[in-house]
């Protein structure tokens, strides 16, 4: 099932944005933090240079689950890069992607849509940004949405509403999500592994970020945009001293863009369902709102708006498994903050993690002694650094 | 969708063509320098003058494998064509590595600078028990380090000096130094003053300088060094007794093709004397002419290659008819879960000593 632009733009009003135009192009009026959101998700590409650039894929750091492995963290680079001597260093942290893109984090932005006819090529940054600079456009606020006719970019468009869907009710989100990729024995049987599409979560640090107003009951926050707080004006990291509790929740959801791939969806589904740890699951696919499945929700588009259809059904869960993810996970954001913080700064929790502990005070220190740190540190220290100015 | 690590490269790879433009300011070069790079990798996978990043082998007029990202000029003609990967930080530790030989090879073989971007020891986290770091507190770190292949460096430095183009395997943690190729090839190409051929030369010193002292398939228990035919004429003194089966070179899951092409593409420079035999073990004739048959890439590619010659267990000549029965027996085996080194050893002693030998 393919949109039209003009569908796109009725799902754009209907998400309650301004529709502009700029030159000849059909444009979505969005602050810097909704198009942030857009861009991470989607992958569409600012135009601040000929090349576009996008804020998807800058947030790397553990590419599988511990629960699937071992118990092990599986780090990777992505937020943090290292020298040739494997020092960590900053990749993708607020302070190097202000000063390399400081026009992402201020002003409004402008989304403008392009229709991509199949066969056609997808490298059309330059000549949009060059037709726009020549007609005098800021180019430094325009992002740039490829929509293919062959219906390629529909997948992570529905996984972006999604993402506007469960934003609205104060959840954690990431599309592409860590699990596992090589085979997973469980109950006896041999899984193989993939990757979830989209994930809704909640786990114990929910309830340290609702108390640094990082999220609320109506306004989560996308995994992406943890390691960059400190570049929007919408978090002050200020401790509002108010607790509420979250207890562990998962939401896996597999976007398709029709019907067609309705089958494809259910069997990932189920693999992921096998495993025990997603409290609720959903079919994410455009014109399907009955997938026919008594345990997968189903996620779709009416009237150029998403509908979520909750199953009756509760998945399987297993509790002691949770629990180990939950850990993972506080692990996880922990890593993420640590993007709001120099290295000096993060060199400094090493070296005070390591002095208390009786471990050797090192010059250079790898992606290991990074990892180890934050395990064995809390939210809260990491925090007071990120707010000591 | 593309997983992140396609998407970290391509965004290393858009600011390092940021920082090229910057360079070539000063000589007005900014805008005729272009970055070739998309979303997916189906359009990597068109020829380069069709729009794509892939390039064909000047010899056998097939597709080689696509690339990442390619700098141009003027988006016409190909001057640095690179392609990305972090897996040796993934947990490719072995010939895996190989799978992506091609890549560089179809841009070199057709004149260019074709550059493999890897890290050249990379740090790879897995879920083992072993190997965790003993400075840390945390028993939940399993670091092992995943050098890069001594196949890639051997077969990419022979390709340097038998080709006119030229392939680079370069550490992306080396900053600064994919830009400067970059922009000394840009200016070698519009005839300025430069130090491209030192570049390369650097490049390829610290390539020489990773491979060291290890020799390419010493510890191989699959290459033969002397091959017979039947009139006991040595036919070839570089070729390799390939394990892989129908099963593996037919089914998706198994996905040996790529790997058995890389192995392939760096051993067919090897032979002084005859060419490259590809012998199969575990394919018989039958299988050999069904695999000619199907649309596999790599098989016809090698099948159809001038330098490559394919055989099979039934082209093989025993004295040793206990050993060719061994051989047979383990044709479906799995070889992982059942490892057969030592028949394996037997049988490549055997074929260099001259007791099995080739019928044609």
């Amino acid at each position: 099932m393919v949109y039209s632009e003009n569908d796109l733009v009725k799902i754009f009003k209907n998400l309650g944005f301004i529709i502009n135009k700029v030159d000849k192009y059909t444009s979505i009026e969005m602050s810097a933090y909704e198009a942030f959101i857009f861009s991470a998700i989607t992958g569409a590409t600012y135009l601040l240079a000929e090349t576009g650039i996008t804020m998807k894929g800058r947030n790397e750091i553990f590419i599988h689950r511990s629960i699937f492995q071992n118990d092990k963290y599986i780090y990777s680079p992505g937020l943090f890069s290292r020298d040739i001597n494997e020092g960590y260093l900053e990749e993708n942290s607020a302070d190097m992607l202000k000063r390399k893109y400081p026009s992402v984090f201020k002003g409004k932005k402008n989304i403008i849509l392009k229709e991509i006819s199949s066969g056609s090529s997808s490298s059309i940054e330059k000549n949009i940004f060059k037709s726009l600079y020549e007609c005098g456009e800021d180019t430094n606020n325009i992002i740039l949405y490829k929509h293919f006719q062959s219906g390629s970019s529909f997948e992570p468009f529905l996984e972006y509403l999604t993402t506007k869907h469960f934003l609205s009710k104060g959840y954690l989100i990431e599309n592409q999500v860590p699990w596992f990729q090589q085979k997973f024995s469980y109950n006896g049987k041999i899984l193989n592994g993939g990757i979830p599409d989209f994930s809704a979560f909640h786990s114990n640090i929910s309830s340290d970020l609702y108390r640094y107003s990082i999220l609320n009951e109506n306004s989560g926050i996308i995994l992406n945009m943890i390691p960059l707080l400190k570049n929007f004006d919408e978090f002050d990291f200020k401790d509002k001293k108010i607790q509420k509790t979250y207890s562990y929740e998962l939401i896996i959801g597999e976007a398709k863009s029709d019907k067609n791939s309705l089958e494809q969806a259910l069997i990932q589904l189920s693999k992921y369902q096998s495993v025990e740890l997603a409290t609720e699951l959903f079919t994410i696919i455009t014109d399907v709102n009955n997938n026919e499945n008594d345990t997968f929700g189903e996620i779709f588009i009416n009237d150029f708006a998403l509908s979520v259809k909750k199953s009756a059904n509760v998945a399987c869960t297993n509790s002691t498994n949770q629990l180990k993810d939950t850990i993972w996970m506080d692990n996880y954001i922990k890593a993420l903050l640590l993007g709001n913080l120099g290295k000096d700064k993060i060199d400094e929790l090493i070296n005070d993690y390591r002095l208390s502990n009786n471990l050797s005070i090192l010059k250079i220190y790898k992606s290991f002694h990074l990892i180890d740190m934050i395990i064995h540190t809390s939210i809260d220290i990491i925090i007071n650094q990120i707010s000591k100015k | 969708m593309a997983y992140t690590s396609d998407l970290r490269i391509k965004n290393i790879f858009k600011d390092i063509h940021e920082d090229v433009k910057m360079s070539l300011k000063e000589f007005n070069l900014e805008d005729r320098i272009q970055l070739r790079i998309f979303d997916e990798s189906s359009e990597d996978n068109k020829l380069f003058e069709e729009g794509g990043l892939s390039f064909k082998d000047p010899s056998t007029d097939n597709n080689l494998g696509s690339n990442d990202a390619g700098w141009t000029i003027d988006n016409k003609i190909p001057l640095v064509v690179v392609e990305g990967t972090f897996g040796t930080e993934r947990g490719q530790f072995g010939d895996g590595q190989l799978n992506r030989f091609s890549h560089s090879l179809g841009v070199a073989l057709n004149g260019y600078i074709g550059v493999t971007y890897v890290p050249f020891k990379g740090e790879s986290y897995s879920k083992k028990d072993k190997n965790i770091p003993s400075d840390i507190k945390s028993k939940q770190l399993n670091v092992e380090y995943a050098t890069i292949h001594n196949g890639m460096l051997t077969g990419a430095l022979r390709i340097c000096k038998s080709e006119k183009g030229y392939y680079l395997v370069m550490d992306p943690y080396k900053k600064g130094e994919l830009t400067r190729l970059i922009v000394e090839a840009t200016k070698e190409y519009f005839k300025l003053e430069n130090v491209l051929d030192e570049c390369i030369k650097e490049i390829i010193e610290s390539m020489k300088k990773a491979l060291g002292k290890n020799t390419y398939a010493s510890r191989s228990k699959q290459t033969v060094y002397s091959l017979l035919n039947t009139h006991n004429q040595i036919i070839s003194d570089w070729s390799r007794l390939f394990t892989q089966n129908y099963e593996a070179l037919t089914t998706s899951q198994k996905r040996d093709g790529h790997g058995l092409l890389g192995k392939v593409l760096i051993d067919m420079h090897f032979p002084t004397n005859g060419k490259f035999y590809a012998i199969f073990i575990r394919l018989t004739k039958d299988e050999i002419d069904k695999m000619t048959k199907r649309r596999s890439k790599e098989f016809q590619y090698i099948n159809n290659h001038p330098l490559i010659e394919v055989r099979c267990i039934d082209d093989l000549i025993f004295t040793d008819s206990l050993l060719e029965q061994d051989i047979r027996n383990i044709k479906t085996l799995n070889l992982l879960q059942n490892s057969r080194n030592d028949l394996l050893k037997k049988l490549q002693l055997a074929v260099n000593k001259g007791e099995v030998k080739l019928k044609y």
